[in-house]
């Protein structure tokens, strides 16, 4: 899962250990900004989006597999938990996604542009009534749990009561609720197979929160009624393909396959269940060293490389094989207390100016060394997060780039220049004034911090007089600033990843969203933002939301930065196959991905 | 001596008590609550009730001073809590994984005795000569590396030239000795070269106080052999200050084991103390402290009970 680029790893592993984020993965969105957050555990690249990736060999290779052997990978951190239900750590959600199954997961495959298609996982199929108020889903015959464990959950089949349990479970412990409490009227389970969702509204998109490897995970009726101690090793059982078999904290975690799974393929000896791999090992390595050292002397199958590091590590591991793809999806922006009426940032021209002052080409190309890089061989890709949907891994179905021509006017904001950026600031009859800019350095390191400050000349070059703050993250950014919005007049950050389009639209730029820092109150925006969310075709509904951006961009309520926008290279063993063929995002590559993976070797 | 003890004994509980109030209102004052940081509530959505149950089934929901006698209480009978992030016995855990450091501090300052003592005798032995010399540079330079920078070095070579790293893996000394002390090969070493640098260079000038003494004169004079010299009447001697350097060490060693535990994979407490320390995870935090605080302590009474044994003119009373 960690096929993004190293900047993402790093800041958003630290930001993920503090807020891993509510939602759930999307149609060709966002669960790639989890997929960061996953990596931070993993050291595969399963992962990824629906950007371009580079691979050495991206073929399907199933036909030719073998079965047997195991995976064996990084992981930075030891779960802190193994129910993903009652912690919503990254490092409890990967254990969820390898045991527990969803109703829905994403389709994976070389033609397939990742979460850009759901299909059935606990569910066989599901309906939706015409105003998308009422999802009812059927459920899989013969799902069966894992053979451990109590004879009460021991192999049986999966009832619409263990998922009744499960959504109970989840909404009783979990804080990632927040999107299903505010869409979810009830949940019904009319017979054994069948489970039905009313919603309170209409919400078109509720099939990308079922499929979503970051919300709840169904469990047995006992695992999630106490009956099963679901913290232990013993008691996590789950229909998902790989078993908990074991875990020696600090040490490592061991899966093996699920012989009853129902996915299934043709491979060399015939038609076999899914998982291909025996099993597969995550060794608890957070420092980096150690998984360059490890990777290089072949004792891990994947690692993720930094970027400066590629062409040594290459050099001394000439075998491996290269995945290259874009960081995760993550917005860095400049945010406004747009209902402070002595806030002169409430002129948007002085918005607009303050985006044209930012250099991003110059920053990607000085932070992200990409000439560098591509004259060592290496093509990494870059893009421009746009004002309210970052571009990134998983998100490019939905991302306007603000480079393109589909942005329409509100591109002439985006571009360099501290000429036009003058003017506008002498326009907006802006003579000087000092005002507050609140960020933090405690928390995503120093590369964050430095390419923070790399900004600041820019905005000295238009004029801008400011007062920076660097303010403690947990004590005062984080509770005061990013939460409640206090601040004076202009913070600057990442904002924590949603894993849906729909949470960037609604809770970052509709007036009544929880996210919603710059205090955007645009009736226009609001009415599409709803407009959005009740269209049920796919790709009207992208429409919409590529309106949305140039609204939110030609006003740009929001200045986004390019921080870290640069891809990175996940190395793989070079008997490792299908690594690069069935990419996903999010917590999902231990279901969508790594079930095909498997070992060319001896 | 016995009273000396008792006494000793009786000190340290005052100590220990109040290094519990300190370790308890540190953890309870640093920022960010706990719960919070369980819950990973998204920006902007919080859910009281959750939170309220969590706090409530955490006992922090009561006063400071109520929730600081319910620990004190806890621990006087053996119940150390259970992490409020995975739900695991503290006790559970750290049984697991005390033995793991304390077979990683054992080992390493084994190690660094055999080799820090006899280098520094020798050293002292042959002063101002290029043996004295070297064994002196390379003294200054395992004081002035870091274990941690030492570690990656030995990573990034070993990679490098030898397409070799330590083992990714652990294995319990009682599953198979051989491939424990493998594994243990590579922190034990860099730990107890950092350790080693100042035994060497306290051992040297120990010696070199010690052989300028009467009684060794004496020793020589009447024909005793030169090993017999050195090692049974100059170096006894000498051992008494490096004695109190290790115990003095055991702080180093704990601090040491805590970062070359997370480069090299080995499950003790050093990982696990800092997980917990990052979470605010107060029932680990806590018990870890005391317990690696009456180490310290009981390590440093049996350093000055060594002391008698090492130099008779010592009495305690």
């Amino acid at each position: 899962m960690s096929e993004n680029g190293y900047w993402s790893r790093v800041m958003l592993s630290r930001l993920s250990r503090r807020r891993a984020i509510a939602g759930a993965a999307t149609v060709g969105a966002g669960a790639a900004a989890l997929s960061v957050i996953g990596c931070g555990g993993g050291g595969d690249g399963g992962g990824g989006g629906g950007g371009q990736a580079t691979t050495d060999k991206p073929q399907d290779t199933t036909a030719q597999a073998k079965a047997g052997g195991v995976y064996r990978i990084i992981q930075t951190a030891d779960p802190v938990n193994l129910d993903p239900n009652r912690s919503t750590s990254f490092t409890a959600q990967e254990v969820g996604a390898r045991v527990y199954s969803r109703l829905l997961k994403f389709q994976t495959g070389p033609d397939i542009t990742p979460l850009s298609k759901t299909t059935g996982d606990a569910a066989e199929s599901f309906e939706v009534n015409a105003d998308a108020t009422q999802w009812t889903f059927k459920l899989r015959k013969g799902m069966k749990f894992h053979p451990k464990g109590p004879a009460s959950v021991n192999g049986r089949d999966l009832t619409a009561e263990d998922v009744k349990a499960s959504y109970d479970y989840f909404l009783e412990r979990n804080g990632n609720k927040a999107i299903l409490v505010d869409i979810v009227d009830k949940m019904e389970t009319p017979d054994n197979s069948t489970v039905v969702f009313k919603l309170k509204k209409q919400y078109a998109p509720f099939q990308e929160l079922m499929a979503s490897s970051a919300l709840f995970w169904i469990m047995s009726k006992q695992g999630a009624t106490g009956e099963l101690d679901t913290q232990k090793v013993e008691g996590v059982i789950g229909t998902g393909p790989w078993i908990l078999d074991s875990q020696t904290p600090s040490v490592e975690i061991n899966f093996k396959r699920h012989p009853n799974w129902y996915e299934k393929a043709r491979i060399s000896t015939g038609e076999v269940s899914l998982p291909i791999l025996d099993g597969h090992t995550h060794v608890n390595m957070p420092d980096y060293a150690q998984q360059q050292a490890q990777f290089i002397a072949g004792n891990i199958m994947a690692f993720a490389v930094r970027n400066p590091d590629l062409a040594d590590v290459t050099r001394q591991k000439a075998d491996a094989q290269k995945l290259g793809v874009p960081p995760g999806w993550l917005l860095s922006m400049f945010y406004f207390k747009l209902d402070n009426p002595n806030n002169p940032f409430r002129d948007e021209r002085l918005r607009r100016a303050l985006s044209m002052a930012i250099d991003r080409d110059g920053i990607i190309e000085v932070f992200g060394e990409v000439s560098k890089l591509k004259s060592q061989g290496f093509d990494i890709p870059t893009g421009w997060n746009n004002a309210c949907v970052p571009w990134g891994d998983g998100g490019m179905f939905w991302w306007l780039d603000p480079k393109g021509k589909d942005i329409g006017a509100a591109g002439q904001w985006y571009k360099y220049s501290v000429e036009e950026a003058k003017k506008l600031v002498s326009a907006a009859g802006y003579t000087g004034q000092t005002f507050t800019i609140n960020t933090t350095n405690t928390i995503y390191g120093t590369t964050f911090d430095n390419q923070t400050e790399a900004h600041l000349p820019m905005l000295s070059a238009v004029g801008f007089k400011y007062d920076f703050k660097s303010e403690d993250y947990t004590s005062k950014y984080f509770p005061e600033v990013y939460t409640k919005f206090n601040y004076e007049h202009v913070a600057y950050g990442y904002n924590t990843p949603f894993a849906t389009v729909g949470e960037y639209m609604y809770r970052l730029v509709h007036s009544k969203g929880d996210q919603n820092k710059s205090r955007v109150n645009d009736p226009e925006i609001d009415a599409l933002v709803l407009k959005q969310e009740v269209e049920t075709d796919q790709n009207k509904r992208q429409a919409i939301i590529h309106d949305i951006q140039r609204k939110v961009s030609d006003k740009m309520y929001y200045v986004p930065t390019v921080v870290g926008r640069w891809g990175s290279f996940t190395l793989f063993a070079p008997y490792v196959r299908n690594f690069g063929s069935f990419r996903t995002a999010a917590y999902g590559t231990s279901v969508e991905s790594y079930p095909r993976y498997w070992l060319d070797r001896a | 001596m016995q009273k000396y003890v008792a006494r000793r004994l009786l000190l340290m509980i005052p100590t220990l008590i109040g290094l519990t109030l300190i370790v308890f209102l540190l953890t309870r004052f640093t920022p960010q609550d706990t719960v919070d940081l369980i819950l990973n509530d998204s920006a902007g959505y919080q859910d009281p009730a959750l939170k309220a149950k969590l706090r409530k089934e955490f006992g922090l929901d009561s006063s400071l001073p109520e929730q600081y006698i319910t620990w004190l209480g806890n621990i006087l009978t053996g119940d150390l809590g259970a992490s409020y992030f995975s739900g695991r016995p503290v006790a559970q855990e750290l049984k697991s994984r005390v033995p793991v450091s304390v077979e990683l501090g054992a080992l390493a300052l084994a190690f660094s005795i055999a080799i820090g003592i006899p280098i520094g005798v020798i050293s002292a032995v042959y002063q101002d000569r290029w043996l004295d010399y070297a064994t002196r540079g390379v003294s200054v330079l395992l004081l002035a590396v870091p274990s941690f920078w030492l570690a990656l070095i030995v990573l990034i070579v070993g990679s490098r030239y030898f397409q070799w790293a330590p083992p990714a893996r652990y294995e319990p000394p009682w599953q198979d000795i051989g491939s424990n002390l493998y594994i243990m090969m590579t922190p034990v070493i860099i730990l107890g070269l950092g350790l080693a640098g100042t035994k060497i260079r306290l051992m040297r000038t120990q010696m070199l106080e010690v052989l300028r003494q009467d009684y060794i004169r004496t020793a020589r004079a009447k024909g005793l052999t030169e090993m017999a010299v050195l090692l049974r009447h100059a170096a006894k001697n000498a051992l008494i200050p490096v004695v109190t350097i290790i115990g003095l060490q055991m702080t180093v060693l704990v601090a040491g084991s805590v970062i070359l535990e997370r480069i090299f994979i080995i499950p003790g407490i050093g990982q696990y103390f800092l997980d917990a320390a990052a979470r605010r995870d107060f029932p680990i935090v806590q018990s870890l402290t005391l317990i690696i605080a009456t180490v310290i302590v009981v390590s440093n009474l049996l350093v000055d009970l060594s002391y008698a044994y090492l130099d008779p003119r010592v009495k305690y009373s």
